[in-house]
């Protein structure tokens, strides 16, 4: 055996031995990616609703992950696949301590803002009926806190409407604007804005 | 109704505060304007002074017959909700 045959054999065997490394990491390591996408999916519905961001970026180190399978850097995936799982349970307690903390500022706001909004729509009616405005209060403000009544109504409705549909985000969201307006409303009537509008 | 001067049966008997009314303290989501009534002032007053027209002043009775028994009988102290 001449030595360039010598040369190459050794560099075929040493090829078959890495290869050999890596097939085996295969198994492991796809079992890991299959994991890591289980609890991933899992999660996603309430991560995605209560913590867009931090999915947002569990999903790109996913698809990163994804592709150093792909790839064949079996090594890789066994090393960052199990911090995709246990970043998903991070993800899901995080979501439900979230949850629970919007449904208690929504609970607070859906059982005192129709309250608020029966109060300046009371004001609104008895005014509508006044012969005269009160002293500092022309017909024009008494326009603007109708125009802001109905808006506050629909606003309203629109929050209640996504409460009902598990979007509490998104209930709060619309509610937080319905807060602004209904201190707005308040205080072109002359009426005192309650604390928690002030928040 | 009108409002009368002199022997007005609205007139407010210089007495001290009626059973006063709880104004919601602790709730941050009352908006229940009240009013606390003075001296020479008559449920026409008040509704003049909030409305504009002292016509209304039947709004405020209606919201305050838990204390009220008489529009023509407030007490100086009083703590009336204005609706």
């Amino acid at each position: 055996m001449n030595r360039s045959v010598r040369n190459f054999v050794i560099v075929m065997l040493a090829a078959v031995f890495l290869a050999a490394c890596g097939a085996g990491d295969k198994g492991p390591a796809e079992s890991a990616l299959k994991a890591a996408e289980q609890a991933i999916n899992t999660v996603r519905s309430e991560g995605s609703k209560y913590l867009p961001d931090q999915m947002s970026s569990l999903d790109s180190a996913l698809a990163g992950v994804r592709e150093k399978l792909a790839k064949g850097d079996y090594k890789a995936v066994l090393s960052e696949a199990p911090a995709l799982t246990s970043k998903a349970q991070e993800i899901a307690n995080a979501a439900a301590t979230k949850k629970a903390e919007l449904a208690k500022n929504w609970e607070g706001l859906s059982s005192g803002m129709p309250r608020v909004v029966d109060a300046i729509k009371s004001r609104v009616d008895i005014l509508s009926q006044s012969k005269k405005l009160p002293a500092g209060m022309s017909p024009e403000t008494l326009a603007q806190a109708k125009a802001g009544l109905s808006e506050i109504t629909q606003q309203w409705a629109a929050a209640t409407e996504a409460s009902k549909g598990g979007n509490l985000a998104d209930a709060l969201a619309k509610a937080s604007s319905v807060k602004a307006k209904a201190a707005e409303v308040l205080t072109l009537l002359k009426m005192p804005v309650p604390e928690a509008l002030k928040a | 109704m009108s409002e009368k001067k002199g022997s007005d049966p609205w007139a407010i008997p210089d007495i001290g505060p009626d059973e006063k009314k709880s104004e919601g303290a602790g709730d941050a989501w009352d908006a229940t304007q009240w009013h606390e009534v003075k001296k020479g002032e008559t449920l026409w007053k008040i509704a003049e002074q909030y409305y504009g027209d002292g016509n209304l002043y039947q709004k405020i009775f209606e919201a305050n017959r838990d204390v009220l028994k008489n529009p023509d009988r407030i007490n100086i102290g009083q703590k009336l909700r204005i609706p």
